[in-house]
């Protein structure tokens, strides 16, 4: 009984860890996934101007579970194009909370507002490369943090689990 | 009614803190008003006739206002239109030319855009039914001939034009309308915004040489329809068509034929007795007055 109590205890522990260590991979994911969508953006304005309408609805039948509800929201929002800026749609659909961006990579994505739709189609694409630059550099360390901290809490989460087990049994 | 409601299509293109002063002008200005005119640093006004009405001198237009109707107009996609701001206008949801003015920015002294937008010009499409009843009888007397439309800028030439493409289709002739810029039928998701006819059968965004010769061979109209021949390669257009047996409805800026005869571009056109009948528009502080005269 006192041996299963114990398993369970350190089984629990080490669970948390791994949710915690998934998290942080978690941003990773978001952050591959933002940069796909740009380089969609790109070439579909480079190579067919399609519409900014068209392609974020075409985005969200693409986009995966990171960044659907910010496709979504961009595509509905649209709608209400004159009502409300484009630069004003896009600073809000980023504040959706499902997105796991930081602050800083928000602000970087927050910038593209101001070129998207509004400039020939290489001048929005060289802004789109350029936040590109910048999210990949994110999403590599992002990777690294994922790295250590799926070895940092589950080792953690095994040795806390390990401990308490110790103590109460 | 129904030119109020082509009124608030064109006052949709305005942002928020200008759709308001647009909302609260004269009955008489919503259903006369030809054009909305934004220039930065000025108050929003409206043609009216031959007048240029101010709004309240209170709200000066900024630059970033006049940004945001271009935003609308593309629905914030301008690499969309970058061939048609190149040519200084956008054509919006409901047939609403947009014309803009600028910094122009050129390359080898070719216009390639426009950049910090200093005057917008939004043209209110008209639909008016029965205003080429008086002519209509004349056109068509003995078979309808190809008729070309003239007037100044700002004359009504494409309001008529609508109206006599619709007549013509709906009086049973297949009728092409090559809308090159979409002012015409404004189209919107395959359909048209006004009525141009049951027989009609409307191509919009293509150049009209190219346009020309796609109806021809894909819809084998007996008329064909198009707006404004102001460059040669419109006239090309104009000689493939009637090269082809079909009858043409056109328009060209020109005050009357004499008009017409001075410039090079149109003598030659006329000489080649393509169009036989011309209707001149008179346009007296928004009145119009309609004449034809037969050129053989």
């Amino acid at each position: 009984m006192k041996v299963t109590g114990a398993l369970l205890v350190i089984a629990v522990f080490t669970a948390f860890g791994i949710i915690k260590s998934m998290s942080l991979s978690g941003r990773a994911k978001c952050l591959r996934e933002v940069i796909d969508a740009l380089r969609y953006i790109s070439s579909e304005l480079q190579s067919a101007a399609t519409p900014i309408p068209e392609i974020f609805a075409e985005l969200y039948r693409l986009s995966g579970p990171e960044t659907g509800q910010m496709f979504l929201r961009l595509k509905e929002n649209m709608a209400s194009l004159s009502d409300m800026s484009f630069g004003e749609l896009w600073q809000t659909a980023l504040q959706d909370r499902s997105l796991n961006l930081s602050a800083y990579q928000r602000d970087e994505l927050g910038r593209l507002g101001l070129y998207l739709g509004r400039y020939p189609a290489g001048e929005q694409c060289a802004a789109i490369d350029a936040c590109i630059m910048h999210l990949e550099s994110e999403h590599e360390a992002a990777l690294g943090r994922a790295r250590e901290g799926r070895k940092l809490y589950t080792g953690l989460g095994l040795t806390t689990g390990l401990m308490f087990a110790a103590v109460l049994f | 009614m129904q030119s109020r409601q082509e009124y608030l299509r064109a006052v949709k293109l305005l942002p928020p803190s200008l759709r308001e002063y647009a909302l609260e002008v004269s009955d008489e200005i919503a259903e006369r008003a030809e054009e909305i005119r934004l220039r930065a640093g000025r108050p929003l006004s409206f043609v009216v006739g031959d007048e240029e009405r101010d709004t309240a001198e209170t709200h000066v237009l900024k630059p970033s206002e006049l940004q945001f109707v271009l935003e609308i107009a593309t629905r914030a996609s301008a690499h969309s239109y970058a061939d048609s701001i190149r040519m200084g206008f956008v054509t919006a949801e409901g047939g609403c030319r947009v014309g803009l003015c600028g910094t122009a920015i050129s390359d080898n002294d070719m216009i390639t855009g426009l950049r910090r937008i200093s005057s917008i010009c939004i043209r209110i499409p008209r639909e008016k039914r029965g205003c080429a009843d008086s002519v209509f009888g004349l056109l068509s007397a003995g078979g309808f001939e190809s008729v070309l439309i003239v007037s100044p800028p700002g004359g009504g030439k494409t309001t008529i034009l609508r109206e006599l493409t619709r007549l013509i289709s709906d009086g049973g002739k297949r009728v092409a309308l090559v809308d090159e810029r979409n002012e015409v039928a404004g189209l919107h998701e395959g359909l048209p915004c006004f009525d141009v006819g049951r027989r009609t059968d409307v191509l919009t965004g293509a150049p009209k040489a190219g346009g020309v010769m796609m109806v021809l061979r894909s819809m084998a109209p007996q008329i064909i329809a198009f707006d404004e021949i102001t460059a040669p390669e419109d006239v090309e257009a104009v000689y493939l068509a009637a090269n082809c047996g079909v009858r043409l409805l056109a328009t060209a800026h020109a005050d009357s034929v004499d008009d017409l005869k001075r410039r090079p571009l149109y003598r030659k056109m006329l000489e080649g007795g393509i169009f036989r009948r011309v209707l001149i528009i008179e346009n007296y502080g928004g009145k119009r007055k309609y004449t034809v005269e037969e050129l053989l």
